[in-house]
């Protein structure tokens, strides 16, 4: 018997309470439940939304996909800004076991010190850069490595492989592709695209990441690419003879712009000084000015042209007028104009060949005002050309009312009033094409990353100024300034160049006068006459020496326009109107001699008979190798870079001598000339017999011996 | 008698498929909660409640077949052996978690405070079932009052609030089946009601007015009246001036101690988490293994206290309502066979372990929902865990076995 079972009776004591006390516990039982499934139907019915939204944002990772910047390419899709693979080495420096490895390990693959990168893992956050742009190989072989707290992330970096070609035009970006300046800057949006996104899940702690099929992927859309109207070949050479002019005169900065006045596109716009957009920030932000669309100055007498054609189209004058020069000095209104050389009295067609200010004044004086004006403005003086570069400057071209009695003779030959090289490459423009202002532009093409073209620029004619008939005068006086007035220097056998010719004195930037003895040489024109294909405009602010523009600026000109004809020929009117394709071979191609083992001195009097240029690469005296290799061609003028070094003794390397028998002499000289072994040679044609023989060895003062024939034995050739 | 003889066990159908369906829940949530973690050891928890819950069914199924009066007998030893165990506790205990709950022995743990639930259950049903042991007498209620609070003291300073509190909470359920006059709960649960009432002034006048009325309407001596009248009146005063006096860390610590505060790092942040998972589960939920919060592991505590958020998420309302409906089936079974038992040990043994288990779903799945505290109950036959695993089934052992009468 159970003990409990002695307490039976009393289980009945109280059959009321019995029966109440379960009642209670149901009842209670069964509030609380309902209360609980009350909350809880709150919860996920009603609240279900405001929880599911909490829910996501935690767990919804947003994954941003880059899209590819659109490149951007010459007239020829000759790429000047491209995207190339990098990656970014990224460091977490609370996950790094050992900093000194590490280091170690990364600095060996990377441009950097294994004390810098130590630093930076020292550091306190969990995020640090170690470097960006790492190269493919240097990301890959870290990456391989797969070094704990360190991460190597993939990203496009822009690139420019023309270099310095173009810089000012394409500008560039910041490190994160964001354009800082030139057209990156203008056409950002357009380069950009539009980035896509992905959604992923994350978990708590962030470390885990998963796909989400609720979410579909977002594709980024590619940037589209800008193809420019700016010929390659034709702004290198550009940039290269402007270069070279600079240097010659010791000038500041300078600019050149090349167009086709036809339809207003710009094919070259060098600007000096100028700059490698790959690593802007090693050049002066100076240099990243692109001039030619934003500094002022006074154009002085190719400005001419536009009182010449005021005075012409409104037959106010004709070019056989006579003008009387004063001999030199004019004084006029308590101002004095002088001229170059005093001149007694000329026609009006002389007054601008020989560019007589005192002529062009006087011819001014005698016109309404109000005439100057509205042909400056019309010729586009005084308001933005428009084209699509950021930063151009509107120049300054004074309202009549604030014009003085002076102000018409001083504009008539270039004076007070303020032009950009680019509104000056227009006026010849709109001269060589027969009277029409033109909307300069760059941009050819804009094509989507499929390259489709989404966008095309056709030439848009603004107005017209002059009539043919007025142009046609111009032409033919310019044809003269360059044949036998200032612009002699522009002159390029074969093709007829139209020019003018153009010198002020510097403005003063902060207004109030002139600079003394510091002066802008400029130059426009275009060729050939007839048919105009490219006008180009030059101007070299503040050369040292002679500063007269057909003394700087023509030779500049004559230069470009040589090369550009011989390496796009120019369509010329034959005497039968028959248009012909003619490709002048403007100058002949020299070969590179052989400069190797030379000493400095036979080095360059060798180059100068050869009507080349010498740059050298180190300090010494003898010549160990060089660029282009001998045997090769340039063109007259070209720069060879010869590598020195200090002593003779230094190259005192055996060279090995290479089997010669039966090569052309030429080709065996080349051999010879990139191993700088000198040789002695008798005879011409094929080398039939060489001192010593193949396999020898030679030390570099040696020479080398070679018996040539111009018909070769093959019995000979065999038993040698 | 004292190797009784087994008998054979006729196992309650309700009570049966009632602890099997928990295991299945249990299995599927605590697998779901985690298989997707990234620590191999809490991968493993699945594979140890698997085995947990084996033992559990084989304990179910030996204690329900084990003669009453073996608990009967026992249970005043087993008292006795475990408030030692939690004695030594101190000593011998190992501390995970921040708090001394376990012992180790071959690698096994084992938390005595666990086990202490049922035992408890156990010596006040044999207490309060001696016929001349009323708790309407102050001697026998400071008995039974002193028997509950000796393993709450020394659990609540391990610290477990979550144990210790059911300890407590088997009382007066227990103590109204044998017959306590309500008016004696009332006595004691009043001061109580008046210390939370007594920080806010018009509240503290409300409190005291339905105090007043209860006094007045039970028709007790005058005496008693004004005593009852008057103890109020005074922890009504003087509580908010105590409570003023201490430092406000030592408020917040009170506070957050007792989960009446969540900071927002810790318990706050968890109950947020929690209730987003629920939330955020809707009416068919998410499915199993794809709920976000779960998988992705922004929900705490998931196989242990928040384990009802997992099924609440991933099975949504449809599954946290078919649990819940499980458990009310159970207890309303348990009320049903305490109120037919044949004899006052196993009535007041069947309705203590209900107390017992009704509390903890409760406080659990209010926490979970943010409308309890946070006090670290784990959800019976649910949650991970071993010591709580074979406790459980030993009462639904217990039950089965006062059925079985």
């Amino acid at each position: 018997m159970l003990p409990s079972m002695k307490n039976r009776q009393v289980a009945g004591k109280n059959k009321r309470l019995d029966l109440q006390r379960p009642l209670l516990f149901y009842r209670v039982m069964l509030c609380i439940a309902v209360v609980v499934a009350l909350r809880l139907i709150q919860v996920q019915i009603f609240l279900r939304e405001k929880y599911a939204v909490i829910a996501e944002r935690q767990f919804k990772y947003e994954l941003a996909l880059a899209p590819e910047r659109g490149g951007i390419f010459d007239r020829r899709l000759r790429p000047i800004a491209m995207n190339v693979p990098t990656y970014t080495i990224i460091a977490n420096p609370k996950r790094i076991k050992d900093v000194g490895s590490t280091a170690a390990v990364l600095a060996k693959h990377l441009n950097l010190s294994a004390g810098q990168i130590a630093a930076k893992l020292r550091g306190n956050g969990s995020f640090v850069y170690i470097t960006r742009r790492a190269s493919r190989l240097a990301g890959l072989t870290i990456k391989t490595l797969s070094l704990p707290g360190i991460e190597c992330r993939l990203e496009m970096s822009r690139q420019y492989p023309k270099g310095t070609i173009g810089c000012h035009l394409v500008g560039f970006t910041d490190i994160d592709g964001k354009g800082v300046s030139g057209l990156e800057l203008a056409y950002d949006s357009v380069l950009q695209g539009v980035p896509g996104k992905v959604i992923l899940q994350q978990t708590a702690d962030g470390r885990k990441k998963f796909r989400h099929s609720d979410y579909p992927e977002q594709q980024a859309e590619n940037g589209d690419h800008i193809v420019l109207t700016i010929d390659y070949a034709i702004q290198s050479i550009a940039q290269r003879e402007l270069r070279r002019t600079l240097q010659e005169c010791s000038a500041d900065t300078g600019a050149v712009i090349i167009m086709n006045p036809n339809s207003g596109e710009v094919v070259a716009m060098a600007v000096e000084p100028s700059f490698d957009p790959n690593a802007p920030a090693k050049y002066a932000p100076s240099s990243w000015r692109l001039r030619a669309i934003t500094d002022l100055f006074e154009p002085g007498s190719t400005f001419k042209l536009v009182t010449m054609a005021a005075v012409l189209n409104e037959k106010l004058r004709k070019p056989t007028d006579r003008v009387f020069c004063e001999n030199g000095v004019y004084r006029v209104m308590r101002e004095t104009i002088h001229d170059v050389h005093p001149y007694g009295t000329l026609t009006l067609r002389d007054v601008l060949v020989k560019s007589s200010n005192i002529g062009m004044a006087k011819t001014a004086q005698g016109i309404d005002k109000r005439l100057l004006y509205r042909y400056a403005r019309d010729f586009g003086f005084g308001s933005r050309t428009g084209i699509e570069l950021r930063g151009e400057e509107e120049g300054i071209l004074n309202p009549l009312e604030c014009w003085s009695g002076f102000t018409p003779l001083a504009m008539s030959y270039g004076h007070e009033v303020g032009v950009t090289p680019l509104q000056m490459c227009n006026l010849f423009c709109t001269i060589a094409n027969g009277g029409r202002v033109m909307q300069p532009y760059i941009i050819k093409e804009i094509r989507d990353s499929e390259q489709n073209v989404v966008f095309m620029s056709n030439g848009k004619i603004l107005r017209r100024v002059i009539s043919e008939t007025t142009a046609d005068t111009l032409r033919d006086m310019m044809a003269d300034v360059v044949e036998h007035g200032t612009g002699k220097k522009a002159a390029v056998p074969g093709v007829q160049v139209c020019g003018k010719t153009g010198t002020a004195r510097k403005v003063r930037m902060n207004g109030g006068g002139y600079i003394a003895n510091q002066y802008v040489a400029n130059f426009g024109g275009f060729f050939p006459k007839e048919r105009p294909q490219y006008a180009m405009y030059i101007m070299i602010d503040n050369p040292l020496g002679s500063y007269l523009g057909g003394e700087i600026a023509a030779p500049c000109f004559r230069r470009i326009a040589s090369e550009i004809i011989y390496y796009k020929g120019v369509e010329v009117e034959a005497d039968d109107d028959r248009v012909v394709q003619t490709l002048l071979a403007k100058q002949p191609r020299r070969r590179v001699p052989n400069f190797v083992g030379y000493d400095r001195d036979s080095a360059k009097d060798l180059a100068r008979a050869a009507d080349m240029h010498l740059t050298f690469a180190e300090k010494g005296d003898l010549v160990t190798a060089q660029a282009p290799k001998a045997g090769s061609y340039v063109e007259n003028g070209a720069l060879i870079r010869l590598h020195c070094s200090e002593t003779f003794e230094e190259n005192t390397a055996m060279r090995t001598i290479p089997n010669l028998i039966g090569l052309p002499i030429r080709s065996a000289l080349n051999l010879l000339g990139e191993k700088g072994i000198h040789a002695v040679v008798n005879g011409s044609g094929r080398v039939v017999r060489q001192q010593p023989a193949a396999g020898k060895q030679l030390r570099p003062t040696e020479q080398i011996l070679l018996q040539c024939e111009s018909s070769v034995d093959l019995r000979k050739l065999l038993l040698l | 008698m004292l190797i009784p003889e087994l008998k054979r066990a006729k196992l309650d159908r309700v009570i049966l498929i009632c602890v099997l369906l928990f295991c299945l829940f249990s299995l599927l949530a605590v697998y779901s909660a985690t298989h997707s973690s990234e620590s191999p050891a809490i991968r493993e928890n699945f594979n140890k409640q698997m085995i947990w819950i084996g033992a559990g069914l084989v304990v179910f199924y030996l204690v329900a077949r084990i003669p009453p009066v073996v608990f009967y007998s026992s249970c005043y030893s087993l008292y006795a052996i475990l408030v030692f165990m939690l004695l030594i506790m101190d000593v011998f205990g190992i501390i995970a978690g921040g708090s001394r709950r376990w012992f180790e022995i071959a690698g096994i743990r084992i938390q005595p405070s666990e086990f202490m639930k049922p035992v408890l259950v156990m010596t006040l049903a044999h207490f309060l079932s001696v016929e001349t042991h009323s708790p309407n007498r102050l001697r026998y209620l400071l008995i039974v009052f002193g028997l509950a609070l000796a393993p709450f003291a020394l659990v609540i300073q391990q610290p477990d609030l979550g144990t210790s509190l059911v300890y407590l909470a088997v009382l007066i359920p227990m103590l109204y089946w044998r017959g306590i006059d309500p008016f004696i709960i009332f006595v004691l649960a009043a001061p109580a009601v008046t210390f939370f009432a007594s920080f806010n002034l018009i509240s503290f006048f409300i409190v005291i007015l339905l105090i007043t009325a209860v006094l007045y309407l039970s028709g007790r001596r005058k005496s008693v009246f004004i005593g009852v009248f008057l103890v109020n009146i005074a922890v009504g005063l003087l509580s908010p001036v105590m409570w003023n006096r201490l430092h406000a860390y030592q408020q917040q610590r009170v506070l957050t101690f007792l989960g009446l505060v969540s900071d927002p790092q810790g318990t706050g942040y968890q109950i947020i988490q929690s209730k987003v998972a629920i939330g955020s589960g809707g009416l068919l939920g998410k499915g199993l293994l794809h709920g976000t919060q779960t998988q992705l592991r922004f929900l705490p505590a998931q196989h242990t206290d928040f384990i009802f958020s997992v099924l609440a998420e991933e099975w949504g309302l449809l599954g946290s309502l078919a649990v819940l409906l499980t458990f009310f089936i159970f207890l309303q079974r348990t009320i049903k066979i305490a109120s037919s038992a044949n004899h006052r040990f196993a009535s007041l043994l069947c309705i203590g372990l209900m107390s017992m288990l009704a509390f903890q779903i409760i406080v659990n799945i209010g926490m979970t929902m943010g409308v309890a505290p946070v006090a670290g109950v784990p959800l019976p036959y649910i949650s991970y865990g071993g010591s709580a695993m074979l406790t459980n089934m030993l009462v639904a052992g217990m039950i089965c076995n006062v059925a079985n009468q």
